[in-house]
């Protein structure tokens, strides 16, 4: 436990004060959703019809592209290494680095999606839905994107590799993760796409955090 | 079972045998399946002569997911047992699992053009292949892309197992998502209810892709041990030691 | 608890190899290897560049499995309980000073020392607030030294401890080594030109590449 604050906060200090590459994520996420918008035509009516998959893409691969920052210049400087030998276990560092890589990596973005909404004239009860069910799954997106840093920790330019990697696995918390938006704005919190969707979280949570771990004692080995 | 087969040279005795007749069946189940399917087999009412695409198409799907199993079971054993055999029967199932996965994309999508009229349809069968297919590739990929190979063979085996338990988790969410946006508009190939005539070639082919499927995990193990036993001797002289107590 | 870093309690115990074979991918580097190390031993690895010193500080730090034979530790003790390691890279996060790599270390290793002394002995007083990017070879040697006084750890593993440092860091490195094995820890010391340390006779290791 103490390891595991150690890390994360940590992790929080370093991002704020090596020139804030989590605000990029927020950035990506705008420039993205106006892209889709003018190849859309800028139609509000179109717009808010595709206004939560729009969203939840920005997101998705917002969060994706930055598996890089969790581990990579850690990896580098040896500081996995001496974390290891500490006799913190690669669980709890994997742990540490979720929880980092989810307030890092996916809370700007979380905070900045009712503004970017808006251009998409997403508001009210719909927007609401949206925020849920993003906050529902970004515990099971960021162990994927976790895993995808563990296994490419030792590998700069993997990014698309990384992506393919992992997409597979998203596309069940994506389907989900939709549905429950749209559930949840007819049925409220009855509906059991809600509660599919929780569930397919905790258990992304499972196997992709223990993955995470497993991955990094493989690339702790000397090559 | 497995420490049993783990050992190079029992595996190369018992694969003399086995790897032959995994071909022999093979090509002969093909060439008689391919026979019986395209030729003698009766056209069906609804989708016509289509219907042979059939042949190829749901063996095909079979072995890509029966592949995947062999893979992750390989896999697990690797990752549990570390033995360098299991890593060269994943690596070789993945590459027909995903031949089959492409051809049954392939297939399908040649007989949605009469049945669906499009080329592709969003179908739940076909996506989830579909996804199946990018798994294999990024399964292939990292082997590719990381330069030390015992390190590749672990992280391969950790995707393989990962996406092993996330499969079924995509099928199901497939279906679901499928049957929210597309109520039942489209007949699937591979309907229940077949008869007989259409059966028995569609069995023959199964077993027939099943040994093909087979066949290539042996040959790929069998190669990879030559390899292996080509790099035994090692490339270099241990250092001298000398040791001086103070 | 504080502790002052010249006062360090740690558990001493004894590592022994057992026909140790070390292999990098196809490369083998050691066969055989049998060596004990009892508390207050100092071993000297000699040998030059690429010949496996640093491999088999790996393989005692447990990060490295022996492709044969084995490496013992006493019940209770383990690489991951047991050692510290010196290695480059040093571990040291760009981004943070001196005094919040020292605080995240004493962290991870549940040690709460005396900080101020600590930076003192170690001679980085001055540069506690720098961060470690602006920090020169030698002195970040200084701070990984200062992280394995935090650690208390009973085997030291340190790879060309000597080098880049200026012969005050020598001395430090010297005594606090000699300090060490008188508290009954062990240290093991990779490097191709051995340094003295005073008061204390050593074992050496030499590796030789094989004709």
């Amino acid at each position: 436990m103490r390891a595991f604050n150690a890390i994360l906060m940590r992790d929080i200090r370093l991002a704020f004060r090596t020139g804030g590459s989590w605000v990029l994520g927020s950035v990506f996420m705008a420039i993205f959703i106006s892209l889709c918008a003018i190849a859309l035509g800028g139609q509000m009516a179109e717009l808010r019809r595709l206004a939560a998959p729009l969203l939840w893409l920005a997101i998705v691969f917002s969060m994706l592209l930055s598996f890089t920052t969790i581990f990579q210049s850690d990896y580098r400087q040896g500081t996995l290494t001496q974390i290891a030998l500490s006799g913190t276990s690669t669980l709890t560092l994997a742990l540490a680095k979720w929880a980092a890589f989810l307030c890092l990596g996916f809370l700007p973005l979380f905070f900045v999606t009712p503004i970017i909404g808006t251009f998409l004239g997403l508001s009210g009860q719909s927007l609401l839905a949206t925020l849920l069910a993003l906050a529902l799954a970004a515990p099971a997106l960021a162990a994927y994107v976790t895993l995808a840093g563990a296994i490419f920790c030792s590998r700069t330019g993997a990014g698309f590799l990384a992506v393919l990697l992992v997409t597979p696995f998203l596309v069940p918390l994506l389907i989900f993760g939709l549905e429950a938006g749209t559930a949840f704005q007819t049925e409220g919190w009855a509906a059991v796409e809600i509660r599919l969707l929780a569930g397919l979280s905790l258990l992304s949570i499972a196997i992709g955090l223990p993955a995470s771990a497993a991955a990094l004692r493989v690339n702790l080995e000397p090559s | 079972m497995i420490s049993y087969l783990a050992n190079p040279a029992r595996f190369a005795k018992i694969s003399k045998w086995l790897t032959p007749i995994c071909g022999g069946l093979a090509a002969l189940c093909l060439l008689v399946g391919t026979y019986i399917g395209l030729i003698s087999s009766p056209s069906a009412d609804l989708h016509g002569e289509g219907v042979r695409m059939l042949y190829v198409h749901v063996p095909a799907a079979w072995c890509a997911l029966a592949a995947y199993t062999g893979l992750a079971i390989c896999s697990l054993i690797s990752f549990v047992w570390r033995h360098p055999l299991a890593d060269s029967a994943a690596r070789s199932l993945a590459i027909p699992g995903l031949v089959f996965a492409l051809l049954c994309l392939a297939t399908g999508s040649l007989w949605g053009r009469p049945a669906w009229g499009t080329w592709w349809q969003w179908d739940a069968r076909m996506t989830s292949v579909l996804v199946l297919a990018f798994i294999y590739a990024g399964y292939l990929l990292l082997w590719g892309v990381i330069e030390d190979k015992r390190k590749a063979a672990r992280l391969a085996s950790i995707v393989a197992m990962v996406g092993f338990i996330n499969i079924p988790i995509i099928k199901f969410s497939v279906d679901w998502w499928n049957t929210l946006h597309q109520p039942a508009s489209v007949s699937q190939p591979g309907a229940p209810g077949m008869p007989a005539e259409f059966f028995i070639p569609l069995f023959i082919m199964m077993t027939g892709y099943t040994a093909l499927l087979a066949w290539c995990a042996l040959r790929g193990i069998e190669a990879d041990l030559v390899k292996l036993k080509n790099r035994r001797a090692p490339k270099t002289m241990p250092a001298e030691i000398e040791l001086r107590e103070g | 608890m504080t502790f002052l870093p010249d006062k360090i309690d740690m558990e001493p115990i004894g590592v022994s190899l057992q026909s140790v074979s070390l292999r990098r991918g196809e490369r083998v580097l050691l066969e055989n290897l049998s060596l004990t190390l009892e508390p207050g031993n100092l071993l000297y690895v000699l040998g030059e560049n690429g010949i496996g010193k640093t491999s088999l500080l790996l393989a005692l730090a447990g990060l490295l499995k022996p492709h044969q034979g084995q490496i013992v530790f006493p019940e209770g003790a383990s690489p991951h309980l047991s050692t510290s390691l010196i290695i480059q890279p040093d571990g040291a996060s760009r981004g943070l000073s001196v005094a919040e790599n020292l605080d995240f270390a004493s962290k991870l290793y549940t040690s709460r020392p005396d900080f101020d002394l600590l930076l003192k002995k170690v001679g980085l007083t001055d540069l506690a607030h720098n961060r470690t990017e602006t920090l020169s070879l030698g002195q970040r040697k200084r701070l990984s030294l200062a992280k394995l006084l935090i650690a208390r750890r009973s085997l030291w593993l340190l790879d060309e401890p000597f080098s880049a440092l200026d012969t005050s860091g020598r001395t430090l490195f010297s005594q606090e080594i000699a300090a060490h094995l008188g508290r009954g820890g062990i240290a093991v010391i990779a490097t191709h030109q051995p340094t003295d340390v005073p008061n204390h006779s050593a074992k050496t290791l030499r590796l030789r590449a094989a004709k």
